[in-house]
């Protein structure tokens, strides 16, 4: 196994480029800090200057009447409210080596003797230590020619002379926390570990990409030809494509073949078409990705659109009514978009869906009006399900049973990968760049999608694989009235649906922008979701297969996911609100992987009449009913109760619909 | 260009050097916007303390106009900084009284309007106007301040220059041994392939017993071999 692994080439490949990556992008951010550091430190300095010469100036035009410094009245009132105005640890007037007047706890330290090293001390020190491959810049001059600065255990103290009859009399010490300053690294240092998160998925992906496209592919190729020879099959010839060193390969290959034919009177010029799915998996990164990227801040964006609303809708729910019609529409795409991929195929549909992806996404950066942003949100979201459904049209159209769930596999994986990329990605670009140029970058994003389809997907008259029954609503009528099916598509579909919309999408997001995260840090938290999700869903997969059962799987996976939402109210800290969604992605995941596999039990009867297409049909076409509801419902909730509350209403709802389907589907569990 | 090696070198840049130029314009948007920030606070900071001070003549009922100390005051502050454009007074309907008003593209806001203070970016400056409010607590004025951000645009262009100078440098220390690690990946799959066409054009080269394409070949070329052939 792991010969073999060793042996493809992508598996080393990736290797390489992580270690590399790894160690450049942390000599990179190293060389961040340092800039950081001299930078932002003087900019600190250069405030507490501020606040200093005006406290200052008051101060000596007291001396100036020649009160002694001693005796000033009301001077810790007056230096509270400095301390306060100016975000300062503390301020400390100090004469003859004592305090004479202070604010702040930590006054003290402004007889301190003692030097404290710069920020970046400790551990973070020994990490950053093998990757200071530059020389540290200059330190910039010092923010003012009459202050002195030093560092004292947690703070920059800023000292500034007071004189009375041009006397030294005093020096005035103002603390900056320097948490300020380890905060402003630390925010750097996330956005750098996401960063660099995010480069090495990317580079990943895109190495993937590159060698199955180009040098895994063609070899598989090779492999599939010579397993037919060996076979006795001699229709068909290797396609010559890929490196020159491949390329002469499966020449050699083909003119062995040829005289194999030869020696049977055989004379076909067939070539083996193996569509090359990987494609796809690019493609449904890209356009995820493009839709995904805005997911952070949607809510906030869109409820600035309140002004412009009609009958005086409050933010909350001009958010709510944009995002449920938006998904609506997702729900009505999904069968539209199915016929439309019968009738002018995968590759076209995907680049109509990608076009008109840009044009609501360029449109959104742009949107003015509350019916602008809506009609452009939609159509955003029309273009995903017309690219979402040709993607998976492709994968059907150019597999059969045997292959389908690899297919599939490459096209989930490009998603996951996306959804994990887009929100924390997009929460970076957003902080840096506003929301427009965030939709912008989207609107790139879906544009490459649109050009390089041409390139990743193939002609359909070329290869076609085994049709699927496509999904009509007339067959619905035969399902809803299977008992055991309603109740898990009511007491587990939907459910999930609403949460993931409802909390995922809509709540968190303005629930921590309630709570002064940047929006980086909302991303992170949303990526949560699916760093969990991509994490576990391999092992609970073969968990629910082996152990669990796919009821029990279902039920479990409702009964985790909700629960801990019912504590955000409760407990206003982020890693609260951060543990509640890794265990609703640790939920969703057991539910995802056991959904579908429950329903095709529950409805076996069903699958022979109606065909597994309706089947599941059916099951989307009502799970996203839930997710076109779910943002009006947290609007409602939010605005009458709080966006924290809301949360736990919804926790309270999976709960409550978990514990029903535990019972009514007992006979289930038993069977 | 399209062979083997060109394809792996190919990957391997375009991987590392994309990841590189997204953490450099990354990290150069952020660090503009921290320190814009941080300048656009102590701005605030700084208007708000010369409202307070030409407040405390309003707090005497003195009208705005007839606060004999404001000129003298704003002059004061205006040395303070050396990046500090302008700075000015403005009565309850947005005349300066005070100081010189600078052309400004767009109007300063109403002040009925303004709950604190109010900060604008733009045209290479920032401009802060902090509210002056009478006994009864109606906005009788407003401090203006306005700051260039040449300086901090020039301390986030050079770090820019730096991040992409450094970039330069970490990327050949990085690219170099990756290429020779990837030299070697490249040179067993290519030897691999060099075996399989050698053996389907005839010749005889030591297989690779671990290779599973190099056993494919051999069965389909001993199907290959007439019947009674050795």
């Amino acid at each position: 196994m792991i010969a073999r692994l060793i042996r493809n080439p992508v598996f080393p490949m990736a290797g390489i480029v992580l270690i590399g990556l790894l160690i450049g992008l942390l000599a990179l951010s190293e060389r961040v800090l340092q800039l950081s550091e001299r930078d932002l430190q003087p900019e600190l300095e250069r405030k507490a200057v501020a606040v200093g010469l005006s406290v200052r100036e008051t101060m000596e035009r007291a001396l100036d009447y020649e009160i002694p410094l001693a005796e000033l009245n009301g001077m810790e009132a007056f230096l509270e409210v400095y301390r306060t105005d100016g975000g300062l640890g503390y301020i400390a007037v100090i004469a003859d080596g004592q305090i004479l007047f202070s604010s702040g706890p930590d006054a003290a330290l402004a007889l301190s003797e003692e030097e404290a090293d710069a920020t970046g001390a400790g551990v973070l020190e020994l990490v950053r230590a093998p990757f200071r491959w530059f020389t540290a810049p200059a330190p910039q001059i010092g923010a003012f020619d009459d202050a002195t600065v030093r560092q004292v255990p947690g703070y920059i103290d800023t000292a500034l002379p007071l004189r009375a009859d041009m006397e030294v009399v005093g020096t005035l010490h103002l603390g900056t926390d320097d948490a300020i300053i380890f905060a402003q690294l630390r925010d750097n240092l996330l956005d750098i570990a996401t960063i660099l998160l995010l480069s090495l998925l990317l580079a990943v992906e895109l190495m993937l990409f590159a060698l199955a496209y180009s040098v895994t592919g063609p070899m598989g190729e090779m492999r599939a030809v010579m397993q037919r020879v060996i076979d006795g099959k001699l229709g068909q010839l290797c396609r010559v494509s890929g490196p020159r060193e491949v390329r002469r390969a499966q020449m050699a290959l083909n003119d062995v073949i040829r005289k194999m034919r030869a020696g049977v009177g055989e004379d076909s010029t067939d070539i083996l078409q193996k569509p090359r799915m990987i494609g796809v998996r690019l493609l449904a990164f890209l356009f995820v990705m493009a839709e995904e990227i805005a997911r952070p801040f949607m809510p906030l964006f869109l409820s600035g659109f309140a002004d412009t609303a009609p009958a005086a809708l409050s933010p909350e729910l001009t958010a709510g009514v944009i995002m449920s019609a938006s998904m609506l529409i997702m729900a009505i795409m999904m069968p539209v978009s199915g016929v439309l991929v019968d009738r002018i195929g995968p590759r076209r549909l995907f680049g109509l869906g990608a076009l008109v992806a840009t044009t609501g996404l360029f449109g959104s950066a742009f949107a003015a009006t509350f019916n602008e942003i809506i009609a452009l949100r939609c159509l955003s979201v029309a273009g995903y399900g017309l690219c979402f459904i040709a993607c998976q049209g492709y994968v059907i159209e150019n597999s059969t049973t045997a292959n389908r769930a690899r297919g599939m596999g490459l096209f989930v994986g490009g998603i996951m990968m996306a959804d994990l990329f887009g929100a924390a990605i997009g929460g970076i670009i957003a902080e840096r760049l506003g929301f427009s140029a965030t939709f912008m970058v989207g609107a790139g994003i879906s544009a490459l999608a649109g050009l390089l389809v041409w390139r990743l997907m193939e002609q359909r008259q070329q290869i076609k694989g085994e049709a699927m029954p496509r999904f009509r609503l007339s067959q619905m009528g035969a399902l809803l009235i299977n008992r055991r099916f309603m109740v898990v598509a009511v007491l587990a579909a939907i459910p999930a649906k609403l949460i993931l919309v409802g909390v995922l999408y809509y709540l968190a997001p303005l629930y921590l922008t309630e709570r002064a995260l940047s929006q980086g840090d909302i991303g992170r938290v949303i990526m949560a979701y699916g760093i969990i999700a991509v994490l576990v869903l391999p092992v609970l997969s073969n968990l629910a297969d082996h152990k669990l059962g796919y009821r029990n799987a279902v039920v479990w996976g409702s009964l985790i996911a909700a629960p801990l939402l019912m504590a955000v109210p409760y407990f206003d800290m982020l890693p609260v609100t951060l543990a509640a969604i890794l265990f609703l992605g640790f939920g969703q995941a057991l539910i995802t992987t056991s959904l579908v596999p429950l329903v095709t039990v529950i409805c076996a009867t069903e699958m022979e009449t109606v065909g597994q297409g309706a089947v599941l049909g059916t099951l989307r076409f009502i799970e996203r009913i839930g997710s076109a509801f779910s943002p009006l419902v947290a609007a409602m909730l939010a605005q009458a109760l709080g966006y924290d509350v809301a949360i736990a209403v919804y926790g309270v709802t999976g709960v409550v619909c978990a514990v029903l389907l535990a019972v009514l589907t007992r006979g289930a569990a038993r069977s | 260009m399209n062979t083997l090696t060109f394809r792996f070198f190919a990957v391997v840049l375009v991987s590392i050097t994309l990841a590189f130029a997204i953490s450099v314009s990354l990290n150069y948007f952020k660090f503009r916007q921290t320190i814009t920030i941080l300048v656009a606070e102590r701005i605030d900071f700084m208007a708000s303390d010369l409202a307070a001070s030409i407040q405390l003549g309003l707090d005497l009922g003195l009208e705005l106009q007839a606060i004999e100390n404001v000129r003298s005051q704003l002059d004061r502050a205006g040395l303070l900084d050396p990046g500090i454009r302008a700075i000015w007074v403005v009565d309850g309907q947005g005349a300066t009284v005070f100081g010189a008003a600078p052309d400004l593209a767009e109007p300063l806001p109403s002040l009925d309007t303004l709950d604190g203070n109010w900060v604008r970016a733009d045209d290479g400056a920032l401009t802060v106007v902090s509210p002056l409010r009478n006994n009864f607590g109606l906005t009788v004025g407003a401090v203006a301040m306005r700051y260039s951000t040449e300086r901090t645009e020039a301390q986030a262009s050079a770090m820019l220059r730096d991040l992409m100078q450094s970039a330069l440098v970490i990327l050949p220390i990085i690219l170099i041994p990756a290429i020779l690690l990837v030299f070697l990946v490249q040179r067993r799959t290519s030897r691999r392939l060099h075996t399989l066409q050698g053996r389907f054009e005839g010749a005889h080269p030591e297989p690779d017993p671990d290779d599973d394409l190099g056993r494919m070949a051999e069965d389909v070329l001993a199907r290959a071999q007439p019947k009674g052939q050795p």
